[in-house]
């Protein structure tokens, strides 16, 4: 058997590939380097960074383990979610928009009356589907909320740790099965992962106002190392208002860091994945292809089903087919065609709810935070679920949406402190206290 | 460990706690759940009055045959579904071509707007990699679905079958030693390969789902029609 921590067989793969072991022995000095540095600049207080540790050894511990002895974690977030939102309910005092009507009818329009599966069908896992209006109501009930979570030591934390967190797991691959994983994660599904990051980095960089280039950096190495497609595009997305919220000399240092990055994409990491040729077979552009044969190709098809087929449907078994194995993937069955096959928010937003709804959820959120925070930051923290809501998660995935909430959370943290400071009403000075 | 903070700037008349949500529970309790009873009746109402809806499915194996060779000849070794299962289907969306005895076992007259709602009351799928077609019928009456299944099957089946026959006749006239050696190996006709099951209970409407949905309606109507009146009143003061 192949012992595959030893020097010299360690030493014989980094030869085999020289370019990708430099890259990515520098990638890990960086990373340990640029983390040590934020750790000592960030963490001043020896409690807190003495937390920070302990979080992060139990992190690699639970990553180890869940790596090892597979848990199911995925309702992970949304217990988390269901748990906060009712403790904001207990908490609950702001102004609750009247647009919360809104996805409460949907949601009891399309758990109720939705068309019905036939008969001999299984049913979907339309809980999923549900999600976004879910998610919305807990939205508008905590757009005003202020607690006094130590969110400023979450964010940098969550920043701090991934990239260590994703070269553990790398370790923990090579170290099970000797294979250099491009793909690691920390517990859930990578793609479901850095929007989470993506959050905690708008809330460093654009909420407290900390422009360190080793933030950016540190996020942007994590992005690559989990080879997310819609990650990149959605870091790419927020690197554009992080660039334009520069100095110059500090644009020039980001567009280097961006220019490094396309480089190691296009020349090391390899086109493969990224090759705008091959736009057609990643997964899901595939499904929403093969959805959108569904409506013969024509927008005039889809407009034909104003609030779409509901959340009982399954999709058409010819088009089901043709994306052979995907029902199989996520139902095990070949013909248990459920949209969530389709993976995508979008695809299956519109092919469930229709392409007024599938518009009037991101509307929804947009109004709510320009209301809050305006149009700038409204923006700016819907990108990430947006763009991620092409691939998979965006609107109905609670680590997306958690990372949403966190940043609205220290929002409102970061306008009370402001307002503390320039005179404030005597209620308030209890978070002076 | 975390403590709530009052919005500063926020208009305490609007503002929602926990408490204010109880209190307006508790002084709309009646209405609340007046509105509730009228929207449990009405999802009663709905569910009596509407006819109920049964399902019948079915999927039948298409008749198979020999291919044949663009010169004509017979491909011994293809076997192919004939008609293809697209043409099955498509038979059955044409509502001109339905007999009569079909419509009336669906309970339908010869007229073209039952013609229409009949197409509309089944949808069919090429399953089986397009060598068979399933149908699922749904049609008011337990008893009036299977009668309309079993029509369907018959008037599906009948012309699949002479579609084949009409195929098969037409090999062996090109092929005429095909005739006495037999050469035509393949001549199945259609196969029913699930049989007509009908639903387990009505599929339409569904009495918890039409009740719950009219109850929780009827509540969030309430609550929108006090919210009206909340900004009326407001509104009214104001001018005031």
């Amino acid at each position: 058997m192949i012992d595959y921590l030893a020097p010299a067989y360690l030493v014989q793969k980094f030869l085999n590939n020289k370019v990708l072991g430099v890259v990515i022995s520098l990638a890990l000095i960086s990373i340990l380097v640029m983390a040590i540095g934020v750790v000592r600049k960030n963490l001043k207080e020896s409690q807190e960074r003495a937390t920070f540790f302990w979080v992060l050894g139990l992190a690699a511990l639970l990553c180890a383990w869940t790596f090892f002895r597979p848990l199911a974690l995925t309702v992970l977030p949304d217990a988390f979610i269901g748990l906060f939102a009712l403790w904001a309910l207990f908490h609950l005092r702001q102004s609750v928009s009247v647009t919360i009507v809104l996805p409460i009818t949907l949601f009891i329009y399309f758990l109720f009356f939705s068309p019905i599966r036939l008969d001999i069908e299984f049913d979907n896992r339309y809980w999923t589907s549900l999600k976004p209006f879910i998610y919305l109501v807990i939205f508008f009930g905590i757009t005003g909320l202020r607690i006094r979570w130590p969110i400023r030591q979450i964010a940098y934390g969550v920043v701090i740790a991934y990239p260590l967190l994703l070269v553990w797991n790398i370790a923990l691959w090579w170290i099970r099965d000797g294979f250099f994983m491009t793909r690691p994660n920390f517990l859930f599904e990578n793609n479901f992962e850095v929007p989470f990051l993506l959050y905690c980095f708008v809330i460093i960089a654009f909420i407290y106002r900390d422009k360190d280039l080793r933030i950016y950096l540190l996020v942007a190495i994590s992005v690559l190392l989990t080879g997310s497609r819609s990650g990149l595009a959605s870091f790419m997305a927020v690197s554009v208002f992080y660039l334009l919220s520069l100095d110059r000399k500090k644009i020039l240092w980001v567009g280097a860091a961006i220019c490094s990055v396309l480089g190691y994409l296009v020349f090391i990491r390899g086109v493969a994945s990224f090759n705008a040729g091959r736009i057609d077979q990643i997964d899901r552009l595939k499904t929403f292809i093969g959805l959108l044969s569904f409506y013969d190709f024509r927008f005039s098809e889809i407009l034909r089903y104003p609030l779409g087929v509901g959340i009982y449907q399954k999709i058409p078994l010819g088009i089901c087919n043709k994306m052979e194995g995907y029902a199989d993937w996520f139902t095990g069955n070949y013909f248990n065609c459920d949209p969530i096959m389709l993976q995508s928010f979008v695809a299956r937003a519109l092919y469930q709810f229709g392409i007024y709804v599938l518009i009037l959820i991101p509307a929804l959120y947009l109004y709510e935070l320009t209301k809050r925070m305006g149009f700038y930051m409204a923006v700016l923290l819907l990108t990430p679920i947006l763009l991620t809501a092409f691939s998979v998660g965006g609107f109905s995935n609670g680590l997306s949406f958690g990372g949403l909430l966190l940043a609205i959370l220290a929002f409102n943290q970061t306008s009370c402190i402001k307002q503390l400071g320039h005179g404030l009403p005597a209620s308030n000075q209890i978070l002076k206290a | 460990m975390s403590s709530i903070y009052p919005s500063p700037n926020a208009d305490q008349r609007t503002v929602v706690t926990l408490k204010s949500l109880v209190t307006y529970l508790v002084k709309a309790r009646y209405r609340l759940l007046g509105f509730g009873v009228v929207g449990l009746l009405l999802g009663l109402g709905i569910y009596y009055f509407c006819p109920k809806y049964y399902e019948a499915s079915f999927i039948l194996k298409m008749p198979t045959a020999n291919g044949v060779s663009a010169l004509g000849n017979i491909e011994k070794h293809i076997i192919k579904p004939v008609p293809p299962s697209l043409d099955a289907k498509k038979l059955l969306l044409r509502p001109e071509e339905f007999p009569v005895a079909v419509l009336s076992a669906c309970g339908f007259t010869d007229n073209n707007e039952d013609r229409k709602r009949l197409v509309g009351s089944l949808v069919a799928y090429e399953v089986n990699y397009a060598t068979a077609v399933q149908v699922v019928v749904r049609i008011a009456g337990r008893d009036k679905v299977e009668k309309c299944a079993q029509a369907i099957l018959a008037y599906e089946t009948e012309f699949t079958n002479t579609q084949k026959d009409r195929y098969v006749s037409y090999l062996i006239a090109a092929n005429p030693k095909a005739q006495s050696s037999e050469q035509v190996l393949v001549n199945e006709p259609a196969q029913l390969t699930a049989a007509i099951r009908i639903s387990d209970g009505i599929v339409s409407p569904r009495f918890w789902h039409l009740l719950l949905g009219c109850f929780f309606l009827a509540l969030l109507l309430s609550c929108f029609i006090d919210w009206l009146r909340y900004q009326w009143r407001g509104a009214l003061s104001k001018n005031d």
